[in-house]
């Protein structure tokens, strides 16, 4: 494994700090539960080192560039002089939207970089999919066919 | 507890999907441990839609071909469900590749046996005939494109890729929607054509088709070559074409295991290795001429997503299948539906923290809706300093007003469908419009490039057919200017884009070039 490819144990805390704050699975006061899963329990780390190992130089350079932007940004962002994966998921969610609302273009990519990282992660796990009406992915392909649902707004047939 | 997200299995199947063909039909690369030397007719390089067709017609003729792939072989029993290793499987740079330029825009290319045709929706066009015009006029194709030439062509493809309307079977809300919407703001629309033999409505066609429905061409005109005589050599780069005495004589590659490669050529090499690696090998084969790598074109693409107070089931039904023309001429843009796998939804969905969470958890309700356009703007394919290939592209202020136009008709088409929100994905415009109203919004919106999210899928023009060599980089035989046997027959080498899907149009000029050169290269 390239060095490149090899993260660092803050850049893999720091990306557990923005998957967790980017896609929480219940609301911060835990009344409102949006999927059933805990963060926890996700292999997260692995997740980022079988990632980053099968990269390619230039992304896996630019996605630990921004991570590190993204993880020092609090002082910037909010004024307080902590990193990011230090901050409670109040202050890290108001860190990252700032950042993902900013009017600098290369600024509000930082986040969308790593939400489509995690989006990768966080979207295939069985508990999202279905969710999404899929099948587990050990069905696909072979499981039994799901019912399309064709719910027309009322009109007549229009081919 | 759920750990479940570990790269599934490759290639499976291999073995068995290689032991139906003659023993030396199918070389892997990634098992070569000694330098590979070879002979053949004619050498193709890429096996997509113009290199495997390409190389079947050439078979068929009776050549001996060699097609040489960067990828590897999967199919059917190989494909995962998780975008993230079907991506790492089947994307060049597992689909991280950008277009730099006043924003970066991800570009999209297959990078396996069969190429892009593995990951597309499968859809099928005709190039128009105002393109053929165009074409005619400005670049003098009209020997190669005019009276019809590509009909034939079209006739054989459709047919031996069973090319079919979607199925209102298959169709779904997402695609039904669309149509009722268009026409009740009087926007005419038409189920797809896609090549697909038995498609059950998975929305699985960007991670490879699970059920073998997809006649993409890793299942049709690859397996048809091997069967035809010719030979498939998988897990190979291609660095360069060795040019002797002006004429094409071999490629040279390196295989995944490290392995040279060269494959000599008695009568040519032909170039079907995309927009952008095409004129990369060109370039480092020494080819010089001031049309290669300019003339870049795409069809950026733009979605809005729609959420709705019902389930849209937008991954139970086609990937793609519904459309729109309706603008093409007037203003450059086709509508399509897009059914987007949860992984890849979840970028798109507006917010960070618990307003993504909320509206995640509403991911069935959506469906999503994309504008296509055909844009004026010229890119660059070049080279960086480490000598990997770079792409430019930055739409025009005439594009973007055309993206906007676009961006705000299809929010129209949502809030007619019934879409309690619709989140627009333009930055500097509210992510979530809650009535008809705001779609003003949209109208006056941002042209800044920066401000929607664009990707690029559809690649034209770095190597443009011409009559006139000052015009262009390759002649009306599809031979490059100026060297003998050194042909390029994928989009590099239109000389425009099209403002529809590009896969059929491709494949029959492919089709068509093959006939051509073989006419040059008589028995």
């Amino acid at each position: 494994m390239s060095v490149i490819g090899t993260l660092t144990d803050f850049e893999r805390r720091a990306g557990r700090a923005l998957f967790v704050t980017t896609f929480p699975t219940h609301t911060a006061d835990g009344k409102i539960e949006f999927f059933p899963l805990s963060w926890e329990n996700l292999p997260v780390e692995r997740y980022l080192d079988d990632t980053f190992a099968a990269l390619p130089a230039r992304p896996a350079l630019g996605l630990r560039a921004a991570l590190w932007m993204i993880a020092l940004s609090p002082l910037f962002v909010i004024g307080r002089f902590a990193t990011l994966p230090s901050l409670d998921r109040e202050d890290r969610e108001k860190v990252l939207v700032k950042l993902a609302a900013s009017n600098v273009y290369v600024v509000r990519q930082l986040v969308l970089a790593w939400k489509a990282v995690g989006g990768l992660f966080f979207g295939g796990l069985p508990e999202v999919r279905a969710v999404a009406q899929l099948p587990p992915p050990a069905d696909f392909g072979r499981g039994k066919k799901l019912p399309i649902v064709v719910a027309s707004k009322g009109a007549a047939d229009v081919h | 507890m759920s750990t479940d997200y570990a790269p599934e299995k490759t290639q499976t199947n291999l073995k068995k999907r290689v032991s139906r063909f003659r023993e030396g039909a199918f070389v892997d690369g990634a098992k070569l441990a000694a330098p590979f030397d070879d002979e053949v007719d004619f050498v193709v390089v890429g096996s997509g839609a113009a290199g495997a067709v390409a190389a079947y017609r050439l078979a068929t003729h009776g050549w001996k071909v060699a097609m040489i792939e960067e990828g590897p072989w999967y199919d059917t029993e190989d494909f995962v469900p998780r975008v993230g290793p079907s991506f790492t499987n089947l994307l060049r740079d597992q689909g991280l590749q950008v277009a730099e330029g006043r924003s970066f825009i991800p570009l999209i290319q297959g990078r396996a046996v069969g190429g892009s045709t593995v990951v597309n929706s499968a859809i099928v066009w005709r190039l128009p005939e105002d393109v053929i015009d165009d074409w005619s006029a400005r670049f003098g194709l009209a020997p190669v494109v005019g009276n019809h030439a590509l009909d034939p062509h079209y006739e054989a493809l459709e047919r031996e890729l069973s090319v079919t309307p979607t199925e209102r079977e298959i169709e779904g809300t997402i695609n039904t929607l669309f149509h009722e919407a268009a026409h009740a703001l009087g926007i005419a629309t038409r189920p797809m054509d896609r090549y697909t033999k038995g498609c059950q409505g998975s929305a699985n066609c960007m991670q490879g088709c699970p059920h073998g429905a997809k006649q993409g061409m890793q299942r049709s005109y690859v397996p048809w070559t091997l069967e035809a005589g010719g030979r498939l050599i998988a897990s190979v780069a291609v660095d360069r074409v060795e040019i002797r005495g002006g004429r094409a004589v071999a490629i040279h590659g390196t295989s995944a295991s490290g392995a040279p490669v060269i494959v000599r050529a008695r009568r040519g090499v032909l170039l079907a290795a995309s927009t952008i690696q095409s004129p990369a090998i060109l370039r480092r084969s020494g080819l010089r001429n001031v049309h290669l790598g300019k003339h870049f074109q795409a069809h950026p693409g733009h979605g809005v997503a729609g959420n709705f107070d019902r389930p849209i089931g937008m991954n139970n039904a086609a990937t793609q299948g519904a459309e729109s023309i309706h603008f093409r001429k007037t203003h450059r843009f086709k509508l399509e539906t897009l059914s987007m796998p949860p992984e890849l939804v979840s970028a798109r969905v507006p917010g960070v923290g618990a307003a993504l969470g909320g509206r995640l958890a509403a991911v069935g309700n959506l469906a999503v809706w994309v504008v296509q356009v055909r844009t004026h703007a010229e890119g660059e394919v070049g080279t960086t300093l480490f000598g990997r290939e770079r792409t430019t592209f930055t739409p025009t202020q005439k594009d973007m007003e055309t993206t906007r136009f676009a961006t705000a008709t299809i929010a129209k088409m949502l809030f007619e469908a019934g879409a309690k929100e619709v989140w627009p994905g333009v930055h500097g415009v509210p992510s979530v419009l809650t009535s008809p109203d705001q779609v003003k919004l949209l109208e006056e919106g941002p042209t800044d490039p920066r401000s929607y999210g664009f990707i690029l899928s559809h690649l034209f023009g770095a190597a443009r057919m011409a009559a006139d060599a000052r015009a262009g980089v390759v002649d009306l035989n599809f031979q490059v200017h100026g060297v003998d046997g050194l042909h390029v027959v994928d989009s590099s080498v239109f000389p425009t884009n099209l403002g529809v899907n590009p896969q059929h149009g491709i494949m029959a000029l492919s089709r068509l070039a093959a006939d051509r050169i073989t006419g040059l290269h008589r028995h």
